[in-house]
């Protein structure tokens, strides 16, 4: 295959993973879980430098997941135990280890090239270059053999335990009584999003990732009030967002990742939608 | 110490860094109370098209004009964000994630447009994506602390009102504050104090200026007033301490170092704190 043609498999994967994710993450109301996790995998990534001596992206994987996991088990300690309040907790938890993965870089690897800008902003064009090799054979890029065991692994787990993260979402401590491996369920979700959201840095960066997670559910919640159906809508909206983005970017030759965040917004659908869902508000009100 | 504090650029990083820890510090208060400390997250990435959009106009890099060009696009960000949270029934976290992300891809198209039309000339505005005191003069604190004072005077004006509407919204409409008109207020002293603050931290580590002296504050008070004093005092220690020992230590960038010292001054509070439990809340 092209390389060109891999940058679209690449980028699709990435779109309906993200979003099928993402769909349950609105429902239980942690969107901004997304964007902590998001940034604070760059200590993750750092550490795992230091341990194996040298960017691979493997390790990478296994640091930025361990970070992720950190991010969300330390909010949800300090929201449990001590601030009670979510939304301060999140925004010390991820600036305090972003900080300590910019400084541990800048004292630490000044000489070495761990590329900040590529993981946080991403650069798909390259991906398809780095090749899974086993002895000669190359078995095409390292990221689609991440990206789709992780759309299996993800479709499966949301499958397998749909009832319990939708009864954990909407009535936790009805959830707790009724199935108690509920709240295990929903780690397993936020485990999922880390996968998620390092496994897209490859093909949009960190950042533009949760532009992927959240948007295409929060527009496709302004139509319908069906999980199911939005399911199908927000996977849609997203591949509609990344193949026109990618669309665009080639035919502008500008950066992929920065268009593909922007063309989620750009095309008049959200602003129908927004309209659309207040006038349906106005007719329950009236 | 003294002779240190001699040198210019350690002076002039010191006293920048300080100038935004504490009015960080003060705004964010409000931000904890009406638990919105996410909104200098917000605001920040939503900055950053306005930054490169305020370069392509004017096509200078006077930290006014760019910074003039972040606060448009930040409040206009948390605009739209609190209206879909009222009129769509949006999620708040939701709301904020949707328009961060989708302003910082606006950004990014645009600081790779600023690179493909105006070669090498980005350097100027990726201090706005990690924050930069070292490279601070005094002009630029000027600027900084003259939004700053703006800011501050707002919050105290207003703030017998603006802290009724935070701790009670239903009430103050019903008494008939101007509820609209203060909460514009508050968001244009809070998106000023966010603004400057990205010149000495960056778009991702200032939620954590707005957030952390806040949260700290609150394990030693139960006056709302004096929460205020003591974020802001926190926000300018930590922020002067992480200037100061930035400028003299090679290397260590002065942002994520101040974000560090806030941090330690959190686990402090949480530990030590002469209230360990969280007081009873007042219903929203």
């Amino acid at each position: 295959m092209t390389s060109s043609g891999w940058v679209v498999v690449i980028i699709l994967l990435t779109c309906v993973t993200c979003s099928l994710v993402g769909c349950f993450l609105v429902l239980r109301r942690s969107a901004m879980t997304a964007d902590a996790v998001s940034h604070s995998v760059l200590p993750g990534i750092v550490f795992a430098f230091w341990i194996s001596g040298g960017l691979n992206l493997f390790s990478a994987f296994l640091g930025a997941v361990g970070a992720g996991a950190l991010t969300v088990g330390l909010t949800k300690w300090l929201t449990r135990f001590k601030l009670k309040r979510e939304d301060a907790a999140l925004g010390i938890v991820f600036p305090a280890l972003f900080s300590v993965g910019v400084i541990w870089v800048s004292v630490a690897y000044r000489q070495v090239h761990l590329d900040t800008d590529a993981i946080l902003l991403g650069e798909v064009l390259l991906a398809p270059f780095e090749q899974l090799q086993i002895g000669t054979t190359s078995l095409g890029p390292v990221s689609v053999w991440l990206l789709g065991p992780l759309l299996v692994l993800a479709t499966g787990y949301l499958k397998l335990f749909q009832k319990e993260l939708i009864l954990e979402s909407l009535d936790p401590s009805f959830a707790k009584v009724s199935a108690p491996a509920a709240s295990q369920i929903g780690s397993g979700l936020t485990l999922l999003l880390c996968l998620a959201v390092v496994a897209s840095f490859t093909a949009v960066g960190v950042v533009l990732a949760i532009a992927l997670l959240i948007v295409p559910t929060a527009v496709g919640r302004l139509w319908t009030d069906s999980l199911r159906l939005l399911i199908w809508l927000s996977v849609g909206i997203a591949c509609l967002a990344g193949g026109l983005g990618l669309f665009l970017a080639f035919g502008l030759n500008l950066s992929v990742s920065g268009r593909k965040g922007k063309s989620s917004l750009s095309p008049p659908m959200y602003w129908r939608s927004i309209l659309r869902a207040t006038g349906t508000t106005r007719r329950n009100a009236g | 110490m003294v002779d240190l504090l001699g040198d210019y650029t350690i002076r002039m990083v010191t006293i920048g860094s300080a100038i935004v820890g504490g009015l960080c510090g003060a705004l964010g208060s409000f931000a904890y109370v009406r638990r919105q400390s996410l909104v200098g997250d917000v605001v920040g990435h939503a900055a950053l098209p306005g930054v490169a959009l305020a370069y392509l106009i004017s096509q200078s890099k006077d930290l006014a004009v760019l910074m003039l060009g972040a606060g448009l696009t930040g409040l206009l960000a948390l605009a739209v964000s609190i209206l879909a949270v009222r009129y769509c029934k949006m999620d708040q976290g939701t709301a904020f994630a949707s328009v961060l992300s989708t302003s910082f891809g606006v950004g990014v198209l645009l600081l790779s447009l600023i690179q493909q039309t105006h070669a090498a000339d980005q350097a100027g505005l990726d201090r706005f994506l990690f924050g930069q005191a070292a490279t601070l003069v005094e002009p630029q604190i000027i600027t900084m602390a003259g939004v700053g004072t703006g800011a501050l005077a707002l919050m105290l004006i207003f703030f017998r009102p603006l802290v009724t509407l935070s701790f009670d919204p239903s009430y103050s409409r019903s008494t008939g504050l101007p509820v609209v008109g203060l909460e514009s207020i508050l968001l244009v002293a809070l998106v000023s104090s966010v603004v400057v603050g990205i010149s000495v931290a960056g778009v991702v580590l200032v939620a954590a200026l707005l957030a952390a002296p806040a949260a700290a504050a609150h394990r030693w008070c139960t006056r709302f007033s004096t929460l205020v004093a003591v974020s802001a005092a926190f926000g300018a220690l930590s922020g002067a301490t992480g200037g100061f020992l930035s400028s003299t230590w090679a290397n260590v960038p002065t942002g994520p170092l101040i974000i560090l010292i806030l941090t330690g001054l959190v686990i402090v509070s949480l530990l030590w704190g002469r209230r360990r439990t969280e007081p009873r809340e007042v219903p929203s």
